[in-house]
């Protein structure tokens, strides 16, 4: 009786460990962390989405202004935190703040003249869960375009930090989706 | 002349042990009696066995298991290996075999909201995908940086865009589940209000 309760409950034990790595190890760099308030983060989705269209068709109408507002209006908001909506909260936000920042750059050849705001927004926001955010594109993109920000502004030193944490990123995830693909 | 004879002496004598003591005494201390002595033990024991207690009997007989067991088996027959090692292996090919891959993903997602009859939910899923493929306009090809963008934005929108969906679909299958206990409820409500009427 004792031997077959230590066999039944030994081959139970090896079965979970065994799941579990199996689980952690094949888990894909860019999954994203599920959400506890599935309602916020469709709303969230939906409500991004909507945005975006009409930032593509101010874009259209060649309002730059505009399409700048309307995104900083957007990224300012009220955003569900990363506990409540999931990692997708993030990864919009920082896809947000990466559109705008890109337009804001793109108007002009040398530093943007809200150039010290600009690089607050994405001091702030990469920074969020205390900077402990998973690799993903947006991220990446985001601290790239913080680094191309501080570089128009002279601060070269910190561009590299920004440029450095930016293709760290990207590394990973490009060896991840090399490995994924056959 | 005669010899002088040493004195008869049995095994157990407790001369024997005195007088390798007193020697080394006179000798100075000098020298290791601990194998005479261990020798002179162990004749005494087999002459005159001590019986030992029953733990100490216990603790020796386990000892020597253990040591006869543990030179014995061979690796592959030890209890962590047969026991945890191998269903962990065998976990780990499960897992392996049976967890779907990223590109199923959708596709499972999808199979699991037509079963629940919320086919209207694909046309919106569509949408969603649309509107957030403009998103990537406006980038710089000249940094690097905004490359690798270019080239993870199309794996990275598709992660976003399973985790919204996969949301969506659980929070109306939530809902549905909901208004069928509402329903159901309700139902229940009016058959005791109609078996009340008929009494």
């Amino acid at each position: 009786m004792n031997l077959r309760w230590r066999w039944s409950s030994g081959c139970m034990c090896g079965l979970v460990v065994g799941m579990a790595l199996a689980w952690a190890m094949t888990g894909k760099a860019q999954d994203v962390k599920p959400p506890q308030d599935r309602d916020a983060l469709v709303t969230l989705a939906q409500l991004v989405e909507t945005e975006h269209r009409r930032v593509d068709l101010l874009l259209k109408a060649g309002d730059h202004t505009g399409a700048i507002r309307a995104l900083e209006a957007l990224a300012d908001g009220a955003w569900p935190s990363q506990d409540r909506a999931g990692e997708a909260a993030v990864w919009m936000r920082h896809d947000v703040i990466g559109r705008l920042v890109r337009l804001e750059l793109d108007q002009v050849d040398g530093a943007p003249a809200r150039s010290d705001a600009l690089i607050a927004r994405t001091e702030n926001r990469l920074g969020d869960d205390d900077g402990l955010i998973a690799p993903n594109a947006f991220t990446a993109r985001l601290a790239g375009l913080q680094g191309e920000l501080l570089e128009r502004v002279d601060r070269d030193a910190d561009a590299l930090e920004s440029y450095g944490i930016a293709l760290e990123m990207n590394r990973s995830l490009l060896d991840a989706l090399i490995k994924e693909q056959p | 002349m005669t010899e002088s004879k040493p004195p008869q002496r049995g095994v157990l004598d407790d001369a024997w042990e005195q007088e390798l003591v007193m020697g080394q005494e006179a000798a100075g201390e000098a020298g290791d009696l601990e194998a005479d002595l261990a020798m002179l033990h162990l004749l005494r024991h087999a002459r005159d066995p001590e019986p030992l207690g029953e733990d100490a009997l216990g603790d020796v007989l386990a000892q020597v298991r253990a040591a006869g067991a543990q030179a014995a088996a061979p690796w592959w027959r030890h209890s962590l290996i047969r026991w945890v090692a191998v269903p962990a292996c065998a976990g780990l090919a499960v897992v392996l075999i049976v967890r779907p891959g990223e590109g199923d993903r959708a596709t499972v997602a999808a199979v699991a909201i037509d079963e629940r009859g919320g086919d209207a939910l694909s046309d919106r899923q569509e949408a969603f995908a649309e509107a957030t493929v403009p998103a990537r306009r406006g980038s710089s090809p000249a940094k690097p940086y905004e490359t690798q963008f270019a080239a993870l934005e199309g794996s990275a929108r598709e992660s976003l865009r399973d985790a919204v969906f996969a949301s969506r679909s659980l929070a109306r299958h939530d809902w549905l589940a909901s208004l069928g206990a509402e329903k159901q409820l309700h139902e229940e409500r009016d058959a005791s209000a109609g078996s009340r009427g008929v009494r």
